[in-house]
């Protein structure tokens, strides 16, 4: 089990990249700290439990790209006021039998608090992507906004999606949104660009591209985004 | 504009608490094979109804009670309960509306379905059931006419046994869940439907379920069935007296849905929800389930839930047939200490299926209101698209929603779409409308019926209006 | 008409309260047009929503009457019943709640506090179709939501609409100006002026000349820190337009 603690006031300038040997991590924010948490192929399944004190801001993206199983949980609790934490992953799984399996479990234990998630996967041949997200809001607490989206493309008829995005609120000053899409790529978008001359295996690159993009965006440090794009090819 | 003037608002007693002095023959307490051999006896059961039931009550004796709702209650002691209570004076069965003892057509009349004026208005056919036996049908010589069965399952066990053997268990087996085991070993009646091929049935169908008798758990069973190219629509609205001890409530609903057909089954519920304290009331635990069997069939969900103590059901779709379409919309309502644990499954089986589903609850007091949803997409399901969209809003501090989707795609061409939120009431929204003249509960009312709209209006007209009212009832109460 | 003495008014956040106004006085009579100005953070809008009832402010001190009533003992719909009728500056959307079902359930709330009898859906439609007509909104405009999807100057035009529908006897205007085009300013200094009235008093609440050029105030006022530090005539305005704010410190 690694231990990382942030103390307070402090931004970590450079991501903290999960190593592909460590499977457990307990991570702790103080007031005002600000790190990013990186996990990309190959990682290995992890466990994540992280503990966010007052305004502290925190950032874990994901970018499983590769051939592996990945298994992981992120469990995350927003223990101080203004709070504010930001999922972002993408999963492309291709290979047979291979699994992508997100469970993402976020407590709102102050007000003020702040969560986005946004996952996008890419399932291919006989892979299957899971995801599973639950944000709990504790009662009494107020002011609070939840974001929460998923979205998958599948490519293939033996390619397995499963969505399971849950909410328990206990409070009501609250603004939660949550939304979930599944489905192939833009037949459409895909019959323009052959129509334009683009082959048929280029232009579904260029959608998943595109696909991929809004999550790539979430990247800070331009060469690691570089870095995954080219690795989508 | 505090929460306490929003909370003051939805304190109000509920309405349909009263008692009818009526002698109702009831069995003692307590479930084994006898009680079950009575219950078939008493009705005059063909052999294969009995053996059904023992079957059933066999293998519930070897399931164990759900844990897994978020939902908090004493567990049951099902021994305890009585399972069967008729009005005496249904002894020799009436043969027209003339002939059922008063005092129970005032009952009906005091809970707004006086029998005799819907045999003026020709509108709709009521099928009245008072504590597990259908009192009155009216309408029977009309839908005779176009062939249309509606008549207590009873009934039909006598007149049509080879129709109901057909179909009877076929979309809820009793081995399905706990609760299913129990209807089908001791349920005692409920509504019968059978539309024959290319029959539009000519006008809305209706029941009314009512719980009279202290300690009795009402077990409902009712089959429609929608043979190729027919239509009939159905609905199903319930009330029960206010108790100090919890009363069970587990009904099946079997739909079927054959090539082209079309069933719309709309449930307006406002069983006793529990006084403010959170005692008593009634616990809701039912199983609906529709199964389009045919290509091109359709069947829609539309229920209105603002009572029970507790809630647990889960209309669904089997989307078998190539083009069928299943719809849920849902309002549900928890005030007080209620909990519903709610929601649809949506099991995409053929090509090109397709279901929408809008969920939209309200929770005020403590309240607890769980959306719980499947839609699964099997790797048949070619070009099948879902649409869901989940809305909760939030009327109170100590009330609580949760939502529970569960999605599953195994084939590329299928489409989900699912969109969910949760807010309360914008202060914002209030003070525009009462900056404009109105008062607060007039706003509320306005808002709430705003965010209900959708679902209202997928209601049979008679009943879109009944359900607006019952909504503005549920959350009346007076402006500390 | 109104009658503001020493109000002293705290808005609440959270927990904490943090004053704004600071012994506001104002005196607006029947037949007259007031301005107010200021820059942001003087608590122009906060005397708005005060005076119009919203729940989150806090009155510490002193005296409000309208129409020789205590203001501040009435419900917010109970001032609406009495005609006052705040324009909101961000007016917020209601969906699923039909536009014109809101006017006409609005309309005869107020009607019945003046002992009037309810106008039906087809006396209603009568009169709302020519205010649109003023206002410049498309009938459509009717069977949508309120405000749900309506650009800017739509919703301002809503408001203005039903400003004209409800015939109130205060109308307080809240920085209707801000993002509007000039077409849409000019319609609303027309419905505006058109209820000019010797019953009747307007106030507007903003920060530029620009709508003081199509209705032109009696009195003007400058605020801030939540006080009112200087009232003139019109000619006040086109000072303060040309020196900015900073002049008057």
């Amino acid at each position: 089990m690694k231990m990382i603690a942030v103390p307070d006031n402090e931004t970590m300038t450079d991501p903290i990249y999960l190593s592909p040997t460590e499977t457990s991590y307990s991570i702790v924010l103080g007031k005002n700290a600000s790190c990013c948490i990186m996990s990309m192929s190959p990682a290995p399944s992890h466990q994540i439990t992280i503990e966010q004190q007052e305004a502290s801001n925190m950032q874990y993206l994901s970018f499983c790209l590769g051939s592996e199983n990945v298994k992981a949980e992120i469990n995350i609790k927003l223990l101080g006021e203004h709070a504010t934490c930001a999922i972002d992953g993408l999963d492309y799984v291709k290979h047979d039998k291979q699994y992508h399996e997100q469970y993402i479990n976020i407590e709102h234990l102050a007000s003020h608090t702040q969560s986005h998630v946004l996952c996008k996967g890419i399932a291919d041949n006989a892979a299957r992507s899971l995801f599973h997200a639950r944000v709990i809001v504790a009662p009494n607490v107020r002011k609070i906004i939840v974001n929460q989206a998923s979205h998958h493309i599948v490519l293939s008829d033996k390619a397995e999606v499963f969505t399971q995005p849950q909410l328990e609120i206990e409070a009501n000053d609250i603004n939660c949104k949550h939304a979930a899409t599944i489905g192939q790529l833009d037949q459409e978008a895909l019959f323009y660009l052959r129509a334009r001359g683009v082959p048929m295996d280029e232009a579904k690159n260029i959608l998943l591209h595109g696909f991929a993009e809004e999550v790539i965006q979430k990247i800070k440090w331009l060469d690691v985004a570089a870095r995954v794009r080219e690795w989508l090819n | 504009m505090s929460n306490s003037l929003i909370e003051n608002l939805v304190k109000q007693p509920y309405p349909y608490g009263f008692t009818t002095a009526i002698e109702a023959e009831s069995l003692p307490p307590g479930l084994d094979e006898s009680v079950i051999r009575l219950i078939s006896a008493k009705k005059n059961e063909p052999e294969f109804m009995l053996q059904w039931r023992l079957k059933a009550f066999q293998h519930w004796q070897t399931l164990k009670a759900p844990a897994w709702a978020k939902l908090q209650h004493a567990p049951l002691d099902f021994q305890t309960i009585s399972y069967y209570s008729a009005p005496k004076s249904n002894e020799n069965k009436p043969k027209s509306l003339a002939e059922v003892d008063p005092q129970l057509l005032e009952t009906y009349n005091k809970l707004g379905i006086p029998l005799h004026e819907h045999a003026r208005l020709a509108g709709v056919a009521v099928d009245a059931v008072f504590d597990s036996v259908s009192v009155a049908t009216t309408f029977k010589a009309k839908l005779k006419e176009v062939g249309v069965i509606f008549c207590p399952i009873s009934e039909a066990l006598q007149t049509y046994p080879a129709l109901v053997e057909k179909y009877l268990g076929t979309v809820v087996s009793y081995r399905d869940n706990f609760y299913a085991a129990l209807n089908a070993a001791v349920f005692s009646d409920g509504s019968f439907v059978y539309v024959p091929k290319g029959v539009r049935c000519p006008m809305e169908l209706s029941t009314y379920f009512r719980i009279n008798a202290a300690n009795t758990g009402q077990f409902e069973r009712t089959l429609i069935i929608a043979d190729a190219d027919s239509y009939v629509s159905y609905l199903e609205g319930c009330t029960a007296p206010m108790r100090d001890e919890n009363q069970l409530h587990a009904a099946v609903v079997e739909l079927v849905a054959m090539e082209n057909a079309q069933i719309k089954y709309a449930t307006v519920q406002n069983w006793y929800p529990g006084d403010a304290e959170g005692r008593g009331g009634i616990y809701n635990f039912v199983t609906k389930r529709g199964a389009c069997r045919g290509a091109h069939a359709k069947i829609s969900w539309t229920q209105i839930e603002t009572g029970s103590a507790i809630t647990w059901k889960y209309p669904s779709v089997i989307l078998q047939g190539d083009y069928s379409v299943g719809e849920f919309y849902s309002v549900a309502l928890t005030n007080h200490h209620q909990q519903a644990d709610t929601g649809t499954k949506m099991i995409h089986m053929g090509k090109n299926t397709r279901s929408t589903i809008i969920a939209k609850g309200i929770s005020a007091g403590f309240g607890q209101n769980t959306y719980r949803g499947l839609v699964r997409m099997a790797p048949t399901a070619r070009d099948a698209r879902n649409y869901t969209q989940c809305e909760s809003l939030l009327l109170s501090e100590h009330c609580g929603a949760h939502t529970f989707p569960y999605i599953e795609v195994k084939n590329k061409t299928a489409r989900v779409e699912h969109e969910a939120s949760t807010s309360k009431i914008g202060e914002d929204q209030l003070f525009y409308c009462r900056q404009r003249g109105l008062n607060t509960e007039e706003a509320i009312s306005m808002i709430v019926n705003g965010f209900c709209k959708q679902v209202f209006n997928k209601l049979p007209m008679e009943f879109a209006v009944e359900a607006q009212k019952l909504l503005e009832v549920s959350l009346e109460g007076s402006i500390g | 008409m109104l009658n503001i003495q020493e109000l002293h008014v705290a808005i609440k956040d959270d927990e904490q309260e943090k004053p704004i106004l600071h012994g506001l006085n104002l005196n607006i009579q029947a037949g007259s047009v007031h301005a107010i100005m200021g820059p942001n953070g003087s608590g122009k809008s906060t005397l708005a929503h005060f005076l119009a009832g919203k729940a989150n402010y806090v009155f510490k001190s002193g005296q409000v009457d309208f129409l020789g009533e205590d203001l501040l003992a009435l419900l917010p719909e109970e001032r609406a019943a009495r005609g006052l009728f705040l324009a909101f500056q961000y007016p917020i959307d209601i969906p699923g709640v039909n536009n014109m079902y809101f006017l006409r359930t609005a309309l005869n709330n107020v009607r019945k506090a003046k002992g009037l009898h309810p106008l039906d859906a087809a006396d209603f439609l009568l009169l709302a179709k020519k205010e649109m007509q003023t206002v410049g909104l498309d009938q459509s405009f009717l069977h949508r939501a309120v405000n749900e999807g309506f650009s800017g100057g739509e919703k301002k035009r809503n408001e203005v609409l039903q400003m004209l529908l409800l015939q109130p006897k205060l109308i307080i205007l809240d920085e209707t100006d801000s993002g509007l085009d000039i077409d849409s300013l000019q319609l609303v200094g027309r419905a505006v002026n058109q209820m000019r009235d010797n019953n009747r008093a307007i106030l507007i609440v903003t920060h530029y000349q620009r709508l003081l050029d199509y209705v032109e105030p009696d009195v003007v006022h400058v605020m801030r820190k939540g006080q009112i530090i200087k009232s003139g005539d019109k000619t006040l305005a086109t000072e303060l337009e040309a020196k900015g704010y900073g002049f008057l410190s």
